[in-house]
């Protein structure tokens, strides 16, 4: 389109052609397309309002429209407009920061609060004098924006700013101010929090601070406060109560004794709020009732594994509680409907496990119970039972294990095999003769394969060879990883032929099988046939096949693999570095160089790796290219391998890096990294 | 690699990030950190089903195995729960069937049909009871009555299908709804006058051009699925509910669920005994559809 075609299309009546012609200006130069996105922006349509956005979001820099966006948020005729602009601006985050903090002192009133809540999305530190100054002006609105864009924008300063309002005479900043520290989970020392307890207003949210503070003090109002009757009261202290219970050791003890005597009425209290409070307030409550051992809470504890699952806390307290939970937890199973059933076996089995010592009382009760859940008709439950009596399986369950596994489909047959491992490792012959009568196909046939390869013994050849033709393509896929453990120049031509399998599955296990297959000498066998596999018709074979060159330490495999790094399968690509790298090649530079700007990360992360492994004199400046990447996790892989070279400019680009990371885990890898060089960050 | 490996090294942050994060941009799940572990046990059977020996091995298969999808979809399974029940919440859908049918009627009168979708139906039982109700209402009579229900997962849409239930699926549900039921030698069945009017399908509430295929509708619920999910995810969720409903249509979003934190067109509607969500009547509504603030 033409600009005057854009601008007529822009007055039609069809809101259709209004989008379309929005798509088509962000190809557009020109002085005017800035004016004419604006109009957009302001299109009566909301198709052509998003659609306007989509193109600002990536041309209002180039197209220099940001003041623009500060007056749309100012103006008060046009809704439509001043939401376009403002999520506009939000999502520029850190490039709209200067122009909005500009625009600050000299917007209308009624803007300011818009200009703040922009501003909380350009989160960076540079914003936060200006939000402080918007805090403690007069108006109380502009006042709670700025307080909340600062725990939207978190970190060390932002937290201050926060807690020097806790001391605000504004009782409604004070308010805001430990709102937004809650927010931000910090952790505020008790003596600021104190204070606050004896204030009317304030008191119900800064209960939810004291329990991050860690101290002992904080447990008498908490524990007051369960007896009131604010549900949002009741639900705080609780959490505080579980956050103390995970600080110090003698503040924990401290909660811990004087849970052990709640009273009745409280308990029921909490039991409504296991039952019935937000995911989180559940998910403390059902940690402090574990810490009052609460038997009647038992029920909603497992239901609450099966909605969310249980935080590591509450799976700590399960612990402590010890075998009265096992117990507990193993009654409720024969009383609970079938769809919970599964839980309450995990549950009850990985606390067991986990415990020093289990009576042996308790030992036959969870094996009479797994025993008779085994053959239950629900296949969840089936499956946990098997795995919950891995640790407590004796000789006897054996053959039953290995009827259930020919019996069933493949995740119970799976369960099977690895509760049969756990049996074999005490009880060797037991597991042995059952199996040796198994048969190996179907859905069990995989399981039982691996497990006859785990047992060892003189018939394995022959049972693998059978199992090659198993009907079942996951058999095939297990017998040739048994195989691949036995003598290389025995087993080859039959995983050769396996790279002809009508699944692709077993071939991709044949071809990463023949890498390793090595004949008396060390030599590897499987380069031929690997190099033709190299050509087959599914990328994920190629792919295998590629990796697996590397494995052969074979250096005709280089060439090949080297026409490969440029293939725009990416899995080929990603697996062609892989096993250049695994064979030392070092020529790779220009390669490399191409693959550092591939579109997939993860061919990026391979050729920063071997550009790190082969180094020279340019490849800090080619990792160096990797901490600007747009995706976190290669950045991070850069930040790693900079903090392994020992050279000054690695030092530089972290440091540089570090100014303007906004991951937290890659800034924590550069961290790392630059100490790693001797510098303290 | 070993099928079924016990040993396979804990999810390490990174991994946990990676598959979190693509998991995440499938269909909108986001597992909170803390909640790490329970991630990693519920994939560690999958890893090593698969005789992967690392979770960043399972990352890779997810990206470029030629399984890759139907994995996917099997982890996603994994990862979520699929807890549904007939009448669950019943209080709202008394609600519903009370407050919000009647309105629905006067609304849809003109064109005698009514279509109701729920979104991540699980296993069918949600469907099943939202058409228990329409036909106990007794207000679309010869109207022709739909009731879409969608899942992210296979195995719940085909047993959602079967319509046979176990005990499990009828713990909330009061007696004067047995008569809706037949017993079967396998559970009990959904009659099948109830059954003519549900329709499931196979679909990612994140696939907004999928989602087209339940045309225009009178009301959503969505419960206890976005709880699960992100921001980014609820809110692309959010705009597709609100294009997809007709003005003046209703969303029911669980118990604890709200849009309090979501920037949306939806005016809230007070009922006697809930509060639910509704789509402005007046296309000229001074609400924009995709971003009115709080
Ligand atoms: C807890 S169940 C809720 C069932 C029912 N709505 C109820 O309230 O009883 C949540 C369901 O949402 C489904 N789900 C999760 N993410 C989804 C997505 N992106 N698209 C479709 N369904 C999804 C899950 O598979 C699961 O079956």
């Amino acid at each position: 389109m033409t600009l005057q075609e854009i601008r007529t299309a822009l007055t039609s009546v069809d809101a259709e052609v209004r989008r379309q012609a929005v798509a088509d200006i962000e190809a557009m130069e020109g002085k005017e397309i800035g004016a004419l996105l604006l109009a957009a922006l302001g299109d009566e349509d909301w198709r052509v309002r998003k659609e306007a956005v989509n193109v600002a979001r990536k041309q209002a820099v180039r197209l220099d429209i940001l003041p623009d966006l500060v007056d749309a948020i100012c103006q008060e005729e046009n809704f439509g407009l001043r939401n376009a602009a403002l999520e506009l601006l939000e999502e520029l985050g850190t490039r709209a920061a200067e122009v909005l903090l500009d625009a600050l002192p000299q917007v209308p009133d009624y803007a300011r609060k818009f200009v703040v809540e922009a501003l909380a999305c350009g989160g960076d530190e540079r914003v936060i004098p200006a939000l402080v100054n918007a805090a403690n002006q007069g108006d109380s609105i502009v006042a709670a924006a700025a307080l909340d864009a600062l725990s939207a924008i978190g970190g060390t300063e932002a937290e201050l700013a926060l807690r020097a309002q806790l001391v605000s005479p504004d009782s409604f900043h004070r308010m805001a101010a430990i709102d937004g520290l809650n927010r931000l989970g910090a952790i505020v020392p008790w003596e600021e929090l104190a204070p606050l307890l004896t204030d009317r207003l304030v008191r119900r949210v800064a209960l939810a601070a004291i329990g991050r503070c860690g101290r002992v003090e904080a447990a008498e109002p908490l524990f007051q406060a369960l007896s009131e009757k604010s549900t949002y009261v009741i639900s705080a202290a609780v959490v505080g109560l579980a956050q103390l219970s995970s600080g110090p050791r003698e503040v924990a003890q401290e909660v811990a004794n004087r849970l052990s005597d709640l009273s009745q009425e409280i308990r029921r209290r909490l039991r409504f709020l296991l039952a019935k409070g937000s995911k989180d307030v559940q998910q403390s409550t059902a940690y402090v009732l574990c810490l009052a051992r609460d038997r009647e809470s038992i029920f909603d504890i497992v239901e609450l594994s099966v909605s969310y699952g249980l935080s590591p806390s509450i799976m700590a307290g399960l612990q402590q509680w010890g075998q009265g939970a096992v117990r507990e937890l193993l009654d409720v199973v024969s009383r609970i409907p079938d769809s919970r059933r599964p839980a309450a076996i995990e549950l009850a089995c990985e606390i067991s496990r986990k415990l020093p010592s289990v009576d042996s009382e308790l030992v036959s009760k969870i094996r009479s119970i797994m025993r008779a859940s085994m053959v239950a008709k629900d296949e969840d439950v089936v499956i946990a039972a098997i795995r919950g009596l891995s640790e407590w399986s004796e000789a006897r369950d054996a053959e039953t294990l290995v009827k259930i596994a020919e019996t069933s489909g493949e995740d119970i047959a799976i369960a099977c095999g690895k509760t049969l491992l756990a049996l074999a490792q005490r009880e060797p012959a037991a597991v042995e003769s059952a199996v040796r009568s198994a048969k190996l196909d179907g859905p069990a046939g995989a399981s039982l394969v691996t497990l006859l390869v785990a047992l060892g013994g003189p018939n394995r050849f022959q049972a693998l060879e059978e199992a090659l033709n198993a009907q079942d393509a996951a058999t095939r896929k297990a017998a040739l990883l048994g195989l691949a453990e036995l003598d290389g120049s025995k087993v080859a031509d039959l995983i050769t032929f396996a790279l002809a399998d009508e699944s692709v599955d077993v071939q991709m296990t044949a071809a990463a099988v023949l890498g390793r297959l090595r004949d008396e000498d060390g030599r590897a066998i499987g380069t031929d046939s690997l190099l033709l596999a190299l050509t087959g018709e599914s990328s994920g074979v190629r792919a295998a096949a590629a990796q697996a060159l590397g494995e052969t330490g074979d250096q005709r495999a280089i060439e090949p693999l080297r026409n490969l790094v440029r293939s725009t399968d990416q899995d080929v690509a990603v697996a062609a570095i892989k096993g250049l790298r695994k064979l030392g090649e070092v020529a790779l530079d220009e390669l490399l160089l191409e693959a550092l700007g591939h579109e997939d990360e993860e061919v990026v992360k391979q050729a920063l790796l071997s550009i790190a492994e082969i180094g020279g004199s340019r490849a800090i400046s080619r990792i160096s290219m990797g901490l600007e990447h747009a995706a976190w996790d290669v950045r991070q892989l850069a930040a790693n391998l900079l903090g392994g070279l020992s050279d000054r400019a690695a030092a530089d680009a972290l440091r540089t890096r570090l100014d303007t990371e906004p991951d937290e885990l890659v800034r924590v890898t550069i961290k790392q990294a630059l100490s790693k060089h001797g510098e303290i960050t | 690699m070993v099928l079924f490996s016990n040993n396979i090294p804990p999810m390490r942050i990174e991994e946990f990030r990676l598959l979190n994060g693509f998991i995440n941009r499938f269909c909108g799940i986001k597992i909170d950190d803390d909640m790490r572990f329970v991630a990693e046990r519920k994939l560690s059977e999958r890893v090593s089903a698969l005789g992967l020996s690392s979770f960043g091995d399972y990352y890779h298969y997810l990206r470029y195995h030629p399984d890759k999808k139907a994995e996917l979809e099997r982890a996603v399974d994994v990862l979520t729960t699929n807890e549904t029940y007939f009448f669950r919440e019943f209080s709202q859908l008394v609600a519903f069937r009370d407050e919000v049918l009647p309105r629905l009627r006067e609304l849809a009168a003109r064109k005698r049909s009514l279509t109701i979708w729920s979104a991540g139906c699980s296993s069918g039982e949600e469907v099943y009871t939202l058409a228990i109700l329409i036909s106990q209402s007794g207000l679309f009579k010869n109207w022709d009555v739909r009731i879409f229900g969608n899942d992210i997962s296979r195995r719940v849409i085909q047993n959602a299908r079967r319509a046979i239930y176990s005990a499990s699926s009828f713990r909330a549900t009061p007696a004067e709804y047995e008569c809706y039921f037949i017993d079967t030698p396998e559970g009990k069945m959904v009659d099948p006058s109830v059954r003519s009017m549900c329709h499931f399908g196979h679909f990612n509430l994140l696939d907004d051009a999928r989602a087209v295929m339940v045309g225009r509708v009178e009301a959503i619920f969505c419960r206890n699925v976005l709880i699960y999910f992100d921001q980014t995810a609820r809110k692309n969720v959010i705009q597709t509910f609100y294009q997809r409903l007709c003005p003046g249509g209703y969303l029911m979003l669980g118990h604890s669920e709200s849009l309090l934190h979501d920037s949306t067109a939806f005016e809230l509607a007070h009922l006697l005994s809930d509060l639910v969500y509704r789509k402005p009547l007046s296309a000229r509504s001074l609400f924009p559809p995709e971003m009115v603030k709080r």
